[in-house]
């Protein structure tokens, strides 16, 4: 970490960390202790996965409210960022990719390593047709802070073809592709120094990265499946998945939190910090390929 | 099934959306047709391992993959592909 910035902010950093470490290994360990001896169905008798639980009785009314506002916000975003605007700070700006053979190719590359590397595990099924054990959602910060909107792209394609690839396909993949776009997209504007070279960046990649991008696409994702499922205000009597409102929010939603933020947390910042100057040499970071008008 | 369709038809969709914006010389035209595209050949690829009856051999959880494991391989490797193209070209423009 550089000697130039405060001491405080490697302090911050660890503090910020240590505390995000913590949740995930939490999440992580009360997942593989619960009693799965008995079914998923006993969360609605109050005796499911602790996380899912405490998801769950926030109740349906609280995600369909607070879940729709956070989809709304990160939809913005997303079509804000293909129509060639972004947030800087608190204020939009616009701005120019050339989306050249060298973004669409990194686009490419980003979108097949993060599908091929999360199709390798389409076996290890969470929730049949819905989620699985993703390690290779560690990449996607990475692709974010490295390659910034090819690589967050990628991702959101790397997604698609994943789903397909493991057979859980489905009108839900809609929502995933946004989502992992999201995961990508969070540390790739909020993470500043993507050298991960001070405290100041490995504080702001736990919060931002690890925590926030983690909760975001999880509810992002999950909201979308509670309005297009059975249980939705709107498509109830038409839905298009099958999944019931107790396994979106008890299981599926905590779930995605977890697998994104256990291996982010663990292997996407050194990676990002061993990739960067290959990124830099090789031309293919965001900062010197983005042009911002005034 | 109704969930086939929707997703075919918002495939179609991006992919029309695409090639519009592509043809007007949109700069993200090229993006979106790429999603559409990829989205077209992605559904061509699910349906195929559909009728290859590769899912029935996926039941549950923690089921061995290793057909998915060959095609992760070939995607992957098609992907460093395109990083090695794009490494080149982003040095020529440099």
């Amino acid at each position: 970490m550089t000697s130039k910035e405060p001491p405080s902010y490697k302090l911050v950093g660890v503090i910020v960390a240590i505390i995000v470490i913590a949740i995930a290994l939490y999440g992580t360990y009360s997942f593989l202790s619960w009693n799965w001896a008995t079914g998923p169905g006993d969360l609605l008798a109050g005796k499911g996965w602790t996380l899912g639980q405490w998801f769950y009785n926030l109740g349906l009314d609280f995600w369909l409210a607070v879940g729709g506002i956070i989809w709304l916000a990160g939809t913005i975003l997303f079509l804000m960022e293909l129509g060639g605007v972004t947030l800087e700070g608190l204020k939009l700006r616009r701005f120019s990719l050339r989306w050249d053979a060298v973004d669409i190719a990194t686009t490419a590359l980003c979108a097949a390593v993060y599908g091929g590397g999360l199709f390798a595990t389409g076996g290890l099924t969470i929730i049949p047709g819905f989620t699985w054990i993703r390690p290779a959602n560690a990449l996607t910060p990475i692709f974010g802070m490295l390659f910034g909107l090819p690589g967050a792209f990628g991702c959101a394609i790397g997604n698609f073809i994943a789903d397909a690839f493991a057979g859980f396909l489905s009108v839900g993949s809609i929502g995933g592709f946004v989502g992992n776009f999201i995961l990508a997209w969070v540390p790739y504007k909020f993470v500043k120094d993507a050298s991960m070279r001070s405290g100041k960046s490995w504080a702001q990649f736990y919060l931002w990265g690890v925590l926030v991008g983690s909760v975001w696409c999880a509810i992002y994702i999950g909201w979308w499946l509670y309005f297009i499922g059975p249980q939705s205000p709107v498509l109830a009597s038409f839905p298009l998945t099958g999944l019931p409102a107790f396994l979106v929010w008890g299981w599926f939603t905590p779930f995605v939190v977890i697998n994104n933020a256990i291996v982010t947390a663990f292997v996407s910042a050194p990676v990002t910090a061993a990739l960067f100057p290959y990124a830099k040499k090789w031309g293919l970071y965001w900062g010197d390929r983005i042009q911002y008008k005034s | 099934m109704p969930n086939d369709y929707g997703l075919i038809a918002f495939v179609v969709f991006v992919l029309i959306v695409g090639a519009i914006l592509y043809a007007m010389r949109k700069p993200v035209g090229r993006l979106i047709l790429v999603f559409g595209v990829g989205g077209v050949l992605t559904l061509i690829a699910y349906f195929i391992l559909i009728f290859a009856g590769v899912y029935d051999n996926v039941t549950g959880a923690f089921t061995p993959t290793p057909v998915l494991n060959v095609f992760a391989v070939v995607v992957i490797v098609a992907g460093l592909g395109a990083g090695y193209y794009a490494v080149q070209r982003a040095r020529v423009k440099k």
